[in-house]
């Protein structure tokens, strides 16, 4: 390799790396399964039998 | 680390921010992973007869037990569920029944089979697919009632323990499903296509909406998509709009534009073509394709006779394909 061609590669690296750097930190994080969460974010009922035997309110 | 999350479970793709949720309301990100929040949590659970998810061809008469949590990732502007389908789960109240818990509930209420339904067990992937292996397992079958607007992957994962489907048909217009329902509709295809092919037992539903998509090309086109996608043995629903949620300008449909579905459907090729959301005579009984004889005979959701035997019709022994035991 020419020095031109080293200082060109070299000049490269000191701009591309930091740019990978960025976008690896603001590159969302793809998942298509999602963790089972714990805890409900809504109030919870006490499971009623006589409620479920009965046919839903809701379409389908 | 990022701390945006990219949820691919449907063709959505939701990009989230830390403590946002996707589309679907449900699907958040905490702390740079993505946490499904009802999960475990149904916000509907009841048992309701088969007719009414509407299966027709699939354990005729029985009970299933139905769930759903909240949150959807369409937005259908005439959903007829908004309140659970379009609410965030901090306002709605659950009930806690973990995946192993449900073969056991389903056996005390008498019921053959489970139903992931109300709204779309697309967004409770990850609930529906724990639940669906231990229905399984337990001897009991499961049955999906979705839009199918999910990414291939999942979906393939999720159907090997699928016995049933009732998919949204809403239309065949990619315009349709952008503007009434804020999605597309080549995946749905694709996903329904899939569903067939990995043995899954499907019946489509179409909901009829006065100017939107009851044109006769528009009954043409679709019945003609399942006649070559699905077989001429898929029994279409086509079901009865009513005014609701963001449109409530449209009249209910009327009975003359279901009939008129019906017989385009039928005369394209299809042996089973259902009304559903109102009462005409006849119009939700099963006939024999071949001899017309009546097999099933219903009323609302009630099945009033069942000749069919053995999965055959008793009078010239036609093979009526569904899942009958």
């Amino acid at each position: 390799m020419k020095r031109r061609g080293f200082l060109r590669l070299s000049l490269g690296a000191l701009i591309g790396d930091p740019l990978l750097w960025a976008f690896e930190k603001v590159a969302p994080v793809r998942y298509t399964e999602a963790l089972r969460a714990r805890f409900y974010p809504g109030p919870i009922r006490t499971m009623d039998h006589r409620r479920i035997s009965r046919p839903g309110y809701w379409a389908g | 680390m990022s701390v945006l999350v990219q949820c691919q479970l449907c063709p959505k793709g939701c990009v989230i921010r830390p403590g946002q949720s996707g589309e679907c309301r449900i699907r958040v990100n905490i702390d740079g992973r993505l946490a499904a929040v009802t999960y475990g949590h149904p916000c509907s659970l009841h048992v309701d007869p088969m007719e009414k998810k509407p299966m027709f061809h699939f354990l005729p008469g029985t009970g299933i037990l139905s769930l759903a949590t909240v949150g959807c990732n369409l937005h259908c502007k005439n959903c007829q569920n908004w309140e659970i389908s379009q609410e965030n789960p901090e306002n709605v109240p659950a009930d806690e029944l973990p995946p192993e818990m449900l073969p056991g509930l389903a056996k005390r209420h008498q019921c053959r089979s489970v139903a992931y339904t109300y709204t779309d067990p697309v967004v409770y992937y990850e609930y529906a697919l724990d639940s669906c292996v231990r229905v399984r397992e337990a001897g009991l079958k499961n049955v999906l009632v979705t839009a199918a607007y999910i990414s291939q992957e999942p979906w393939k994962k999720l159907l090997q323990f699928v016995d049933g489907a009732k998919i949204d048909m809403k239309s065949m217009s990619e315009d349709f499903y952008r503007d009434v329902c804020g999605a597309t509709l080549r995946p749905v295809l694709d996903a329904t296509v899939t569903a067939k092919s990995m043995g899954v037992w499907i019946e489509p539903t179409n909901l009829v909406i006065p100017t939107l998509n009851d044109s006769d090309d528009d009954f043409r086109k679709m019945a003609k998509w399942i006649v070559e996608n699905l077989g001429r043995e898929t029994p279409l629903h086509l079901s009865r709009f009513f005014p609701n949620y963001q449109m409530k300008n449209l009249p209910p449909t009327p009975s003359e534009t279901l009939d008129r579905g019906r017989d385009i459907a039928m005369a394209e090729g299809l042996y089973h073509v259902y009304i559903g959301n109102i009462s005409l005579p006849g119009a939700e009984n099963t006939y024999c394709p071949s001899c017309k004889k009546l097999l099933v005979e219903r009323r609302g959701y009630e099945v009033l006779q069942n000749n069919i035997t053995a999965g055959k019709c008793p009078a010239c022994n036609k093979e009526i394909p569904g899942v009958w035991q």
